[in-house]
């Protein structure tokens, strides 16, 4: 049936008018931004032409920061203030970066709250400070090759990311100034680039194989809702491995030592590279390598002899797809489409292996670089409102379960994995001491019994409870997940109707204050821009509710609201025009919230109307015996 | 008018306050709600447009849980009607209680049993008896709806909530014979 539109400011009956949004892949080794323009989704290169900006970030002693391919050369001469897979540490406590091992050079230290910095010459760092830059350096790329701002951006995540992981990307773009309007699982972005989405339902395997990691998603498709059913990879296994068998074979053939020097094995790993990207277009690879005396060695390789050397990597990436569908319970001929991520699915030997492997001819016919990206992209144009009629709609789950604990070290849970997002859930506790004024929380989030087997996300306490008799007072603790995943808890007493709220930061995230604090730092020299910038768009934001709300009022204001409530609103929008006639932001932005709050009802009614009119639209009769 | 907030879960399903309902309705109304009232759907809409969203697409996906899975529903039907389940109390019918305990001791000593699955099969399909035997008659008990027949219903749910406990405790052991 045809649903029923409301008009809201991105649907209303103004001429259409195309916005500006993005979609960003913040990957470990590389990272990428799109955006559709004339209906096309395509990433946007540097001034050089280059699409990948290599996720390294260059800290330099008197301050300036690079970002991409001139960070990454930066790397051997600098290694300590050259930072690179910080997505790794995104998130993660201190106790999980000791866990993740040490053949990363860099210094980390204990900031506030178990969560890591690394020490470099400009000061000490946290994975979110160095990630915004990489998503800073995408802002400009953005903003420059298509001469404004974005309305908002979608930035793509792993699937198997959790609440801090997310809630530190979130952060990472917020220092960056950029607007999420979504973060989205990177193999659900990849099926979206593809149209996998407008199916009615099927089963998804996303194949990402990457420069340094392998990782493989099972999704779902039912009715407009993408489920991951299960991820499974091997985080240090890539198409580096392939490089480095290859260069192997070449040292046993050329008669180079094992012991060869680091300047060498570099330059062996760059011709061996050469040479796997040569033989996917050719039979055969001709090439002379040059030894460290001097002396040149001549070699050639068929597509044959590479399957020797590299057979057994590929098939090592068989095994969590395996694995991940025995998680998912899903046979292996229900897998309907595969869909190939990341630079290693370039080799023909790659998807010859996969195809044989899920019995499919694997989708390639987007840059598996980028259809990440492009996904987000297309996703982002969606959500920004270019494509109103657009009935796709991407219901997404929480991958953990949340949950408390409880006496005895036990978990447990109060919304149950792969729950259907956005999603409210209360329980009620209650003291068990006499005269008991205050209860400890912990929020964890896992599938395992033990709270100790699972990860801490917050703790609190709810202080100011009555003494009572144990048992007597009734504290309601609920969990709200948004629409990212991303969670906040309140805890109240119920029974005297004294109410404590206290909303849960995660731990390893920024506080609001501390995103805060870097934002003013960051433009503390550039104030009078920002005032600039900030009246700019808070007039901008004036326009466009007012804009809306006249047009809501047009359609529905008669029918929806009495004379009263219609000249309180028509008050409310005249203050904001007076408040934008000042130069101060602060004014027009306060009066926009004013605006907002009186309509707030109206916007309630009129959801409701429309949700009244679908209804009635059916034959009540039909509804079942 | 009402608010979502407000309205009950088979008011906001548009579903008539009944134990039977039409699942194959239940999800097309799922997404048709989600359509309508789904974050996605606001994103550049005003903050309190989005809180509302956020609100009632959360109520949306909690109806359609407790609508869809019958002991959840049965709950909500009871406090609907009047006859709220009391967790206090712990009263169940003796025969009933007794054949819980055999087929949990049987469960405890599975391992010990000449084929553990075999016979974890045949516990599971004695569950599945009970649980569609229980299920007919609550709809028989909510089709009825004397105050007898829903403080009986209530002892139905009970009993449901119980054969619940005892097939997911089934699936756990099952699981560590296989691992």
């Amino acid at each position: 049936m045809a649903l029923l539109q409301i008009s809201e400011p991105n649907q209303g009956d103004a001429p259409h008018q195309h916005r500006f949004s993005a979609g960003i892949d913040l990957g470990t080794t590389n990272s990428l931004v799109a955006t559709v323009r004339s209906g096309m989704a395509e990433t946007l290169p540097d001034a050089q032409g280059r699409h990948l900006l290599p996720s390294v970030v260059h800290y330099r002693r008197d301050g300036t920061v690079t970002v991409g391919a001139q960070a990454k050369s930066a790397a051997q001469g600098d290694p300590l203030n050259t930072l690179s897979s910080t997505k790794r540490f995104l998130g993660r406590g201190v106790n999980d970066i000791k866990r993740l091992g040490t053949q990363l050079p860099y210094h980390f230290v204990d900031g506030e709250k178990g969560m890591p910095k690394v020490r470099t010459v400009v000061g000490d760092l946290s994975p979110v400070e160095v990630s915004s830059e990489i998503l800073k350096h995408l802002h400009q790329r953005l903003k420059e090759s298509v001469g404004g701002e974005p309305e908002g951006v979608v930035i793509t995540v792993p699937a198997y990311f959790d609440e801090p992981q997310r809630q530190a990307t979130k952060d990472a773009a917020l220092l960056a100034g950029l607007n999420v309007m979504r973060l989205l699982n990177e193999p659900t972005a990849a099926a979206i680039a593809y149209g996998l989405d407008q199916k009615s339902e099927g089963v998804i395997a996303v194949y990402d194989f990457g420069g340094g990691t392998f990782d493989i998603s099972i999704l779902r498709l039912n009715r407009g809702v993408f489920e991951v059913l299960a991820t499974s990879g091997d985080s240090a296994l890539g198409g580096d491995d392939i490089d480095r068998a290859i260069a192997t074979w070449i040292m046993a053939q050329a008669g180079i030592d094992d012991d060869a020097g680091h300047h060498q094995m570099r330059r062996l790993m760059d011709d061996a590279c050469r040479i796997k990207e040569e033989l996917s277009d050719r039979e055969e690879s001709e090439f002379l390598i040059e030894k460290e005396d001097g002396t040149f060695w001549e070699g050639r390789l068929n597509r044959q002899q590479l399957h020797r050397i590299i057979d057994t990597i590929i098939r090592k990436t068989l095994v969590p797809c395996r694995r991940a569908l025995n998680d998912a319970g899903i046979a292996l001929n229900r897998v309907e489409d595969v869909v190939m991520v990341g630079g290693s699915t370039r080799m023909p030997r790659v998807r010859q292996l996969v195809g044989a492997f899920f019995q499919r001819e694997p989708h390639v016919a987007i840059d598996p670089d980028r259809v990440v990206a492009i996904g987000a992209a297309m996703q982002a144009d969606i959500l920004v409102g270019n494509k109103p009629d657009s009935d796709m709609l991407l219901l997404d789950v929480i991958p953990l379960s949340l949950g408390l604990e409880m006496m005895g070290g036990l978990a447990e849970k109060i919304i149950p994995r792969n729950t259907t997002i956005p999603v409210a859930r209360a329980q009620e506790f209650t003291t068990y001491k006499d005269g008991q004024t205050a209860m400890a929380i912990h929020v964890v989030q896992g599938e395992r019994e033990l709270v100790s087997d699972c990860r801490s996300l917050a703790r609190f306490e709810l202080r100011g409870i009555p003494a009572m008799a144990a048992g007597a007072a009734r504290i309601r603790v609920t969990f709200q997940v948004d629409a990212d995943g991303l969670l906040s808890v309140v805890a109240h007493e119920a029974v005297t109707g004294i109410e404590s709220r206290i909303e849960v930061k995660p731990s390893y995230g920024l506080g609001d204050d501390e995103v805060a604090r870097m934002i003013q730092e960051s433009m503390a020299h550039a104030r009078e821009d920002m005032d600039a910038r900030n009246l700019r768009e808070q007039n901008v934001e004036a326009d466009r509710v007012v804009e809306a709300l006249e047009a809501a009022l047009a359609a529905d204001g008669e029918q929806l609201l009495s004379p009263q409530e219609r000249q309180a609103i028509d008050d409310a929008i005249a203050h904001l025009r007076q408040s934008q006639k000042g130069s101060d932001w602060s004014r027009v932005k306060e009066a926009i919230s004013a605006l907002n709050r009186s309509s707030t009802e109206f916007a309630a009614r009129r959801m409701n109307a429309s949700i009244q009119l679908a209804l009635s639209g059916q034959n009540v009769d039909t509804f079942g015996e | 008018m009402s608010d979502p907030l407000q309205q009950n879960y088979f008011e906001l399903y548009g579903c008539p306050q009944q134990f039977s309902v039409d699942s194959q309705l239940l999800a097309q109304r799922y997404l048709e709600l989600q359509q309508q009232y789904h974050p996605d759907r606001f994103v550049t809409a005003s903050e309190e447009q989005k809180r509302l969203s956020l609100q009632w697409t959360a109520r949306v996906n909690d109806a359609f849980q407790t609508l869809k899975q019958p002991l959840l529903r049965a709950s909500y039907l009871l406090t609907l009607l009047g006859y709220p389940l009391d967790a206090a109390d712990t009263a169940m019918d003796g025969d009933f209680l007794l054949q819980q305990m055999e087929l949990r001791e049987r469960l405890e000593n599975i391992a010990a049993e000449a084929d553990p699955l075999q016979a974890l099969d045949e516990i599971r399909l004695r569950l599945q008896q009970d649980e569609e035997a229980l299920f007919q008659r609550l709809e028989q008990r909510f089709a009825e709806g004397s105050a007898h027949s829903l403080r009986q219903a209530g002892e139905d749910v009970k009993q449901m909530k119980f054969l619940q406990r005892l097939r997911e405790e089934v699936n756990e052991r099952e699981e560590q014979l296989l691992g």
